[in-house]
């Protein structure tokens, strides 16, 4: 029945579930979509790292007394969260080096470090970077203000500096609020990067696209890379869960500790 | 009572006043406290203890007049036409490493162990080796009874043990005046004692003590001066003995009529 009825949409083909094309694609990945998942987990932290060094930039700004810091960050979360990231993303890739008068910004190969690495790819990371630093300062902000206000009144009256008091006593503390949400965001940021394909990043969805088109086995091949996906974020979930243990669990361990002295 | 006439002033404060918006809730106040003395701020809820005494290191900036500790004016300076010109954060906290501050509730850092608490500010604000600054919090924890806690994070000890260790962290960076905001005022009854106990060793040991309390027994055997605020004034000022005993402004007997 669901076979007529695929293959009445799909023309003259009748349409067939190929199970052992679906087991190879999964289970026997080819050296390209390796190389593609490898790419998608390092883009993913790579970028993360870039948003919440950003985004804490951006929060402190957010927060500072002065007027002019807190419009910037104002207008920069407009931006940012009010727009796709895909359009970023363009936005970014081809619009940016026309903006800068034709240069090229992103060229197919780029020195970085010990590494070859495609302009694309680093415009993508950037585009990334900056959309996730909107929400992490809006995550580290909260963070922030859910401090007690006596924590910075007693650092300085101890003598520190708003910085010091901040790096030593409020963000060591705002930390336990924003690991949570800062999980989340990594769990998105992970599906996020499969947008780099329309720039022609070879990451993980790239090089599935590329598949389908040479097979039209375009099931097997959507359903085989979702199995990555899920298992990409499943294996995050359970470190995100042993991370929030570990916050949790210093403290349960002391209480025990000092309960038995 | 120690002459003030004596000894240089070392706390003077100036013809302070604290405006919240449009209310006035310290109007024009000035006194002055010399090196050693133990001087207690009373007074009704509402009558400005706490704004006042948060002014003396800055936590608070007046509004009008001028706190001086040792001779220098805390958080502003003098411009070249006589304005009072903001220092920046920087020199304001240096001016207050040597002022102690002991708060209601107590704000220990709840991340740090109790030892960690104490030896925070010296290891990181003065920049003292953590070996010589555990020494340090080591002999604070024991002043306050508290040796055997060094490991314990705040959330474990009770109110008077915490209010001590807060008492030790102000003592670790070796202040010349502390200040006490109501360092009673949220403990249950059973544990003031043990922190009025540590308080009345520091005094006699010399240490100079501005202490807003509601604790009138503590203050009458303790304080060299009793400062009686009301409504953002101060309305008289003497010996406990003689505040206590034979208070000379209506406010004062009226609001020691409902509370001894």
């Amino acid at each position: 029945m669901l076979n007529s009825i695929l293959a009445y949409f799909d023309g003259d083909v009748s349409f067939v579930f190929d199970t052992s094309f679906f087991l190879r694609f999964v289970f026997s990945p080819s050296p390209a979509l390796l190389k593609g998942l490898g790419l998608t987990v390092a883009a993913a932290i790579i970028s993360q790292v870039l948003g919440v060094i950003l985004g804490c930039l951006l929060a402190l700004a957010g927060l500072s007394r002065f007027g002019l810091l807190r419009g910037c960050n104002q207008s920069y979360l407009f931006f940012f969260r009010g727009t796709p990231v895909l359009v970023q993303l363009v936005l970014i890739y081809y619009g940016l080096p026309y903006l800068l008068g034709g240069a090229d910004l992103f060229p197919p190969r780029v020195f970085i470090g010990p590494l070859w690495v495609q302009g694309a790819l680093v415009a993508g990371i950037v585009t990334f970077g900056l959309h996730e630093a909107a929400y992490m300062s809006e995550i580290i902000r909260a963070g922030i203000q859910s401090i007690d206000e006596g924590q910075s009144e007693a650092a300085q009256a101890l003598g520190m500096t708003p910085a010091l008091a901040m790096r030593r006593i409020i963000l060591p503390q705002a930390a336990r609020v924003i690991v949570p949400p800062l999980g989340n965001q990594f769990n998105q940021m992970l599906k996020t990067t499969s947008l780099l394909s329309v720039i022609a990043v070879p990451e993980l969805f790239r090089v599935a696209e590329e598949v389908q088109s040479a097979t039209y086995k375009s099931f097997e091949v959507y359903l085989g890379v979702s199995v990555y996906y899920l298992a990409l974020t499943g294996a995050w979930t359970i470190v995100q869960m042993l991370i929030e243990r570990s916050l949790s669990g210093s403290r349960r361990a002391v209480t025990a500790k000092t309960r038995a002295a | 009572m120690k002459s003030a006439a004596r000894q240089p002033a070392f706390v003077e404060c100036d013809s302070v006043e604290v405006h919240f918006g449009a209310l006035p809730v310290i109007q024009g106040v000035s006194f002055s406290v010399s090196r050693g003395e133990v001087v207690a701020i009373i007074g009704p809820s509402g009558s400005g203890k706490t704004t006042l005494i948060r002014c003396l290191n800055h936590l608070l900036a007046p509004s009008a007049g001028t706190v001086r500790i040792a001779g220098e004016t805390l958080g502003v300076r003098v411009g070249a036409n006589g304005r009072l010109i903001k220092l920046p954060a920087r020199k304001v906290a240096a001016q207050r490493r040597s002022i102690g501050f002991v708060f209601q509730r107590f704000n220990l850092f709840p991340h740090l162990t109790t030892l960690q608490n104490v030896m925070e500010a010296p290891v990181h604000v003065l920049g003292r080796p953590k070996t010589d600054a555990r020494a340090v919090a080591e002999k604070h924890l024991a002043r306050v009874g508290l040796a055997d806690k060094a490991d314990a994070y705040p959330r474990q000890l009770s109110g008077g043990q915490q209010q001590r260790v807060a008492i030790a962290r102000a003592l670790a960076m070796d202040p010349e005046l502390i200040l006490f905001d109501e360092p009673t005022s949220a403990l249950d009854p059973e544990m003031v004692g043990e922190v009025l106990a540590v308080m009345r060793d520091l005094a006699a040991q010399g240490m100079t003590m501005l202490i807003v309390s509601h604790e009138m027994g503590f203050v009458r055997e303790v304080a060299d001066r009793v400062i009686m605020l009301d409504a953002g004034r101060i309305v008289e000022q003497g010996p406990p003995a003689e505040v206590f005993d034979r208070p000379k402004n209506p406010r004062t007997q009226a609001f020691l009529s409902k509370i001894l």
